[in-house]
């Protein structure tokens, strides 16, 4: 009896360790077919109740998309190139995915999307709502994915201060899902109350410049000499319902070159 | 059999709704552990172990915890009939009681399902956040979590017990 519960506990225990990695443990997750099935009907009553901000934020989103359109702009220049634009290519492209599942109350959070290995999304690209950073995927099946949520208690995203080049990465401490914290901000920085951080684009699944939050207070122990920074995130974890997958298409030469960087080192 | 739909459904109320409710970030309640308070008195130790372990499984599988909830309902159906034999009365428990609060009174479930619960929870959050930097902050988790935990269970205990023979 008491060698049946040690198997057991073995069991889970291996389970914890296998959860702790990526591209592992897909069958025992919530990008399990069934799972998701199951959340998908369950999304299908209750997101009629969030409509109203949801609409709210793509009509805000819409606005701003709006005021980058070329017939919303006035080209000022009286020269004008007669060329196709052959300098930039496209380097990240965008699925649509529809939240089905998430938490913010755990120490680790996770979101389940309705998208996954036939729309295109892979694990470890990084997912954004309109208003922000919401999570990095984890495993995916063929329809659904789940994505480890910025509120993760291993979740360290590289993050910048806007308008300067100053680097730090974005932690959860598991208090508020409202609140995030950067850290690695070297103190002689001057700081300000609101603002704005930014991914870096140092990762290879963030772009640069997409907005995470505003700096809502900020101090420094004794004999440190990096600010611990408290951050409002603009996304609000607990009512995201649509969120972009971004999927960087050279993501595999950029890591690729950093491992092979790496490796060299040894 | 009537287990099997209690299994299943306890399941369900837990993912879709309970897991959903969070009370100042400090109260999540997990009432899917009913099932392994009220299964018989007699039942085997280790039927109860797999049965624990599986309900564990099942939620884990929601709720992308690897296997923590597993792990503490292993540990809590384990320490079960522990508890039930250090507190079995002189002459033994009737074959086919039920641990119900109806069957053996308010001063006998309540300390039976609130330790249960505790071990259960205890388990749960420290292994969720793996290191006892936060103890004090887990500590307060667990103890309301499983206050609410008890008050779920007790309601179902008035609800759904009441017009039972037992």
């Amino acid at each position: 009896m008491f060698f049946v519960f040690l198997l057991l506990e073995l069991i889970c225990f291996s389970l914890i360790v296998r959860n702790n990695t990526f591209h592992r443990g897909s069958v025992l997750s919530s990008s399990n077919q069934m799972v998701g099935n199951i959340y998908d009907l369950n999304n299908g009553i209750t997101e009629y109740f969030r409509l109203k901000s949801v609409n709210e934020d793509l009509a805000i989103e819409n606005a701003a998309l709006r005021s980058l359109l070329n017939e919303s702009k006035y080209i000022s220049s009286s020269r004008v190139y007669g060329i196709t634009d052959s300098v930039s290519r496209q380097h990240y492209t965008y699925v649509l995915a529809k939240v089905i599942n998430n938490s913010t109350d755990r120490r680790s959070n996770y979101l389940t999307i309705d998208r996954g290995i036939l729309q295109g999304v892979e694990p470890e690209m990084a997912v954004i709502s309109s208003n922000g950073i919401v999570g990095i995927v984890k495993d995916v099946s063929k329809n659904f994915a789940s994505v480890i949520s910025v509120l993760h208690k291993n979740s360290s995203i590289s993050a910048k201060l806007a308008d300067t080049e100053y680097i730090g990465s974005l932690v959860w401490d598991g208090r508020n899902p409202k609140l995030a914290q950067l850290m690695d901000i070297p103190n002689h920085v001057q700081l300000v109350e609101g603002m704005l951080i930014q991914t870096s684009g140092f990762s290879a699944m963030f772009p640069s410049g997409i907005k995470i939050g505003t700096v809502r207070s900020f101090e420094t122990e004794q004999g440190d000499n990096f600010y611990s920074i408290e951050v409002d995130l603009l996304t609000d974890m607990s009512s995201v319902s649509l969120v972009y997958v971004v999927n960087n298409l050279m993501r595999l030469e950029q890591t690729e070159l950093e491992k092979q960087a790496q490796t060299d080192d040894e | 059999m009537k287990y099997v739909w209690q299994f299943v459904l306890l399941c369900l109320l837990q993912v879709l709704i309970f897991n959903n409710l969070n009370l100042g970030g400090y109260i999540n309640p997990f009432p899917y552990i009913y099932l392994l308070v009220i299964l018989p008195i007699s039942i085997g130790r280790i039927p109860l172990l797999f049965i624990g372990f599986f309900l564990g499984l099942a939620v884990d599988v929601f709720s992308n915890t690897g296997g923590i909830h597993a792990a503490a309902s292993t540990l809590m159906a384990f320490y079960r009939p522990l508890y039930l034999k250090a507190q079995s009365p002189r002459e033994g428990y009737e074959l086919a009681a039920l641990p119900h609060l109806k069957t053996f009174g308010f001063a006998w479930f309540v300390p039976y399902a609130v330790i249960l619960i505790f071990i259960h929870h205890a388990t749960l959050f420290y292994l969720e956040i793996f290191r006892f930097t936060e103890f004090f902050h887990t500590l307060l988790k667990v103890v309301l979590s499983s206050t609410f935990t008890l008050f779920f269970i007790l309601l179902a205990e008035y609800l759904f017990v009441s017009n039972k023979r037992r």
